[in-house]
């Protein structure tokens, strides 16, 4: 799994200059979550239970972050980090949490703390606008644990 | 509907196979049957024989469930290419005989090795191999590649099963919600997240109210099997509805968790029609259970209704099925433990931020604290914007910025919050179902005998253990009286719905309570119908739901037939209080006067009720009630023993 983390961040590295390529805009699911969104709060519904809108396929769906009803390996990071933005951008600020700790994982570093202190440390060049979307994080995540030499020895990179 | 024509295809492969040489066949050998003719009619004579059809597993397999009369089957699977036969719907036989010969078919009569029966049908395939003892060399068994892989990458080693508890002012959660979490394997409990959920749902498109009702209680949507990330499912059920999350981990093996992705795999590539009450999300989980696990026998339970909270009763009842339950609290309520740690000065300062939700003064004001408290604090007011943001996502993210900002230059670790669900694991709650017998006394001696029953699910006299705090759900439930004195017999009460939810304010939200009723009432000799209803506001007078107070403004119409073309409305206030004094001891009062506009006059009615439960299944129920308006001037008193059943 280090391996891929360190595939995934290479991939992100590749890019991160770079204007992104339409397909890499983040894994279009955002907007999915807050669709759902919408339904949930009606007072009657009943969509979340086992009632839902859209049914997604086991193994033949794809997207462009899932094929065969998994998220793809190179984009574990993105997907995770796209669904639960809020939590993320809230943990890091915090400098700890179980999403954050997840984060941590997904790239390799078997010291979720030290992850932690340095988004915290961090959090404003990770994190730079309120606007920003999850790509951007992700990209300034990815510069940041790079620069970090304490993660750089922890992270398995 | 390709199955029937299924002897042609035979034929059309025969003179196919002749012309290979010429056509697109590349091999010659995928052009062959997997087996020779007599080894299948040894297996098909080996069915007659045995009667291999009505193994319980080949049943499992096709979903088929015994008809009430007669050697009739009929499979739940809606979704026809299931079948290989035309009759596989209503014939385990005629299914299994065709499954067989499916099986011998040239991989060239299907597109790719992976669409060939024996790999679209894995777990048949093994049943099959063991049952008849099958070798390879008599009849080749394919690789199925794809299938395989896919099974390699979930690489999961146990099972649970997710109960989402209801949530909340909303009836539609109140069964709760199960699904399926595949553990992947050697990934630690930390990385939880990163598991794969399954769920049975219905595809409901883009339906919604009396439409989605209606279609959902026929069965006239198609359910699925979906899988997502664990963490997408988490999203919907513990941030956005705000329910917790009970994992009971399975105590599969690693034998038993490879049958149940097979059989997966294999419904995935069809459908059931969902009904809401009975084949719905709960339902066909227990089925794939089996299925791992033959010895167990858990569908067969459920006769017109499956509640899933009741699914987890009956599988946590099962010996050495459940290894360990888990709590996982719901986002709203580990944020809410957050203004636990605060002192009562920092929760003044935090409370005002939640009034008015101003950033900037809230930074003013902690400025000149310590920087632990300032964390504190600060941590606390993300926790209420957290819970806001998924309500209105644009108006908070400017200030959740600026609050987490100020956060992260602070430093300092937040501290994990540890959260144990006060009223346990919802397997330990009452069954929904509740049968009452006793007596009582009405004002000008007229005692009675008193039958009750209850089909679902809770009252505010019941035990809250494993539910809600303050939810209040009855579906159908009847009283009849034998009266003493006349020896009448008599339906004297019959409600539809009766709910009540009370979401006392609390520091982050001042949510609304409310009540609604409909049914018929002869209590007091009225014999009227009636639809009522209120909204109102309820507090917390001791934490934890211990002692709560609730005021409505409530509304009533009546509709009694002793007066021609009467329809009663009445409006007017409502107070109810409830003490949950002990683990065992409930208190509860209810009041209300309504002015009645035809009859300009008030009418009022209370109701106060004791009940000691002893244990799960067995309370005594004590009640007083009266009732004053310009037909009725009454009271009573009655005393049940009530005894809750899993129906």
């Amino acid at each position: 799994m280090r391996i891929l983390s360190a595939v995934a961040l290479a991939f992100s590295f590749m890019f991160a200059s770079a204007a992104f390529a339409q397909n890499d805009a983040g894994c279009g699911l955002g907007s999915m979550v807050f669709k759902d969104n919408k339904k949930v709060h009606q007072v009657l519904a009943a969509t979340t239970n086992g009632i839902g809108g859209q049914t997604f396929a086991i193994s033949t769906g794809t997207s462009n972050c899932s094929a065969q009803g998994f998220v793809l390996n190179e984009k574990r990071i993105q997907h995770f980090a796209e669904a639960n933005k809020s939590d993320l951008t809230r943990e890091m600020a915090q400098g700890q949490g179980e999403k954050l700790a997840v984060l941590a994982a997904l790239y390799g570093c078997n010291n979720s703390d030290s992850f932690g202190q340095m988004t915290q440390a961090n959090y404003n060049q990770i994190v730079t606008s309120p606007e920003m979307n999850s790509v951007e994080m992700v990209n300034n995540l990815n510069s940041q644990v790079a620069n970090n030499t304490a993660l750089a020895q922890s992270c398995s990179l | 509907m390709a199955r029937m024509r299924r002897p042609f295809i035979f034929l059309l492969g025969l003179f196919c196979s002749s012309l290979c040489f010429v056509s697109v066949c590349n091999a010659q050998s995928s052009n062959e049957f997997l087996g020779s003719s007599d080894y299948l009619k040894t297996l098909l004579n080996y069915t007659d024989k045995t009667r291999s059809h009505i193994e319980p597993q080949w049943l499992l397999l096709g979903h088929y469930k015994k008809q009430l009369w007669g050697d009739r089957y009929l499979s739940e699977v809606d979704g026809l290419k299931f079948f290989f036969s035309p009759l596989g719907k209503t014939s385990p036989k005629e299914e299994l005989q065709a499954t067989l010969r499916a099986f011998f078919e040239p991989i060239a009569w299907h597109e790719t090795e992976d669409s060939h029966p024996q790999c679209r049908f894995l777990a048949r395939r093994g049943w099959i191999v063991e049952h008849y003892k099958i070798s390879s060399d008599k009849l080749k068994l394919l690789e199925c590649k794809s299938k395989y892989d896919w099974i390699k990458k979930l690489n999961a080693d146990r099972v649970s099963i997710i109960f989402a508890a209801s949530y909340m002012n909303n009836p539609a959660s109140m069964f709760g919600h199960t699904f399926l979490k595949f553990h992947t394997r050697n990934q630690g409990e930390d990385q939880d997240l990163l598991n794969y959920g399954m769920n049975f749902a219905a595809s409901t498109g883009n339906d919604g109210g009396v439409m989605f009702t209606i279609k959902g209680l026929i069965g006239a949507y198609p359910g699925q099997f979906s899988m997502t990330p664990y963490y997408l499912k988490l999203l919907d059920y513990s941030n956005l509805e705000g329910r917790d999350i009970w994992d009971y981990q399975l105590n599969l093996t690693e034998k038993e968790v490879f049958r149940l992705i097979t059989h997966v795999l294999e419904l995935e590539q069809t459908y059931f029609d969902y009904y809401f009450f009975s084949e719905n999300c709960s339902y066909h989980l227990l089925g794939l259970l089996e299925w791992a696990r033959p010895t167990l026998d858990l569908q067969d339970f459920f006769l017109y209704h499956v509640i899933p909270a009741d699914t987890i009763r009956l599988i946590a009842a099962e010996s050495d099925l459940v290894s360990s339950v888990k709590f996982r609290p719901a986002l709203s309520q580990s944020l809410e433990e957050r203004l636990k740690l605060l002192n009562k000065e920092e929760q003044e300062i935090a409370k005002m931020f939640f009034d008015n939700q101003h950033v900037e003064s809230l930074l003013r004001r902690i400025g000149e604290r310590s920087k632990p408290s300032q964390a504190l604090i600060l941590d606390a007011a993300l926790a209420f914007g957290a819970v806001r943001e998924f309500k209105e996502p644009k108006l908070w993210r400017q200030p959740l910025f600026q609050l987490q900002s100020e956060r992260a230059r602070l430093g300092l670790p937040s501290r994990a919050i540890q959260y144990e669900s006060a009223l346990g694991p919802p397997h330990t709650s009452h069954p929904p179902a509740r049968l009452a017998l006793g007596g009582g006394y009405q004002k000008s001696s007229h005692s009675f005998l008193n039958l009750n029953f209850r089909f679902a699910y809770h009252e505010l006299t019941d035990s809250d253990r494993g539910l809600l705090n303050g939810s209040h759900i009855q579906f159908i439930s009847f009283q009849s009286r034998w009266w003493q004195e006349t020896s009448d017999l008599e339906l004297t009460q019959f409600r539809l719905v009766d709910f009540i939810s009370l979401s006392p304010w609390g520091i982050y939200q001042k949510p609304l309570s409310w009540k609604v009723s409909l049914g018929y009432e002869n209590t007091f000799s009225e014999d009227m119908a009636h639809l009522s209803g209120g909204v109102g506001s309820s507090i917390e007078l001791l934490p934890s739901h211990t002692l709560v107070a609730a005021v409505f403004t409530e509304a009533e119409i009546d509709y009694q037939r002793d007066f021609k073309n009467e329809h009663f409305l009445g409006v007017g206030p409502g107070a109810l209080v409830r003490w949950n004094a002990t683990e065992r001891f409930r208190f509860v009062v209810q009041t209300r006067g309504l002015w009645e506009t035809q009859r300009a006059r008030w009418a009022t009615s209370s109701q106060a009720d004791i009940s000691y439960n002893w244990n799960t299944h067995n309370q005594l129920h004590l009640r007083y009630k009266n009732k004053n308006n310009s037909i009725v001037n009454a009271d009573e008193v009655m005393l049940v023993w009530e005894r809750f059943l899993l129906l």
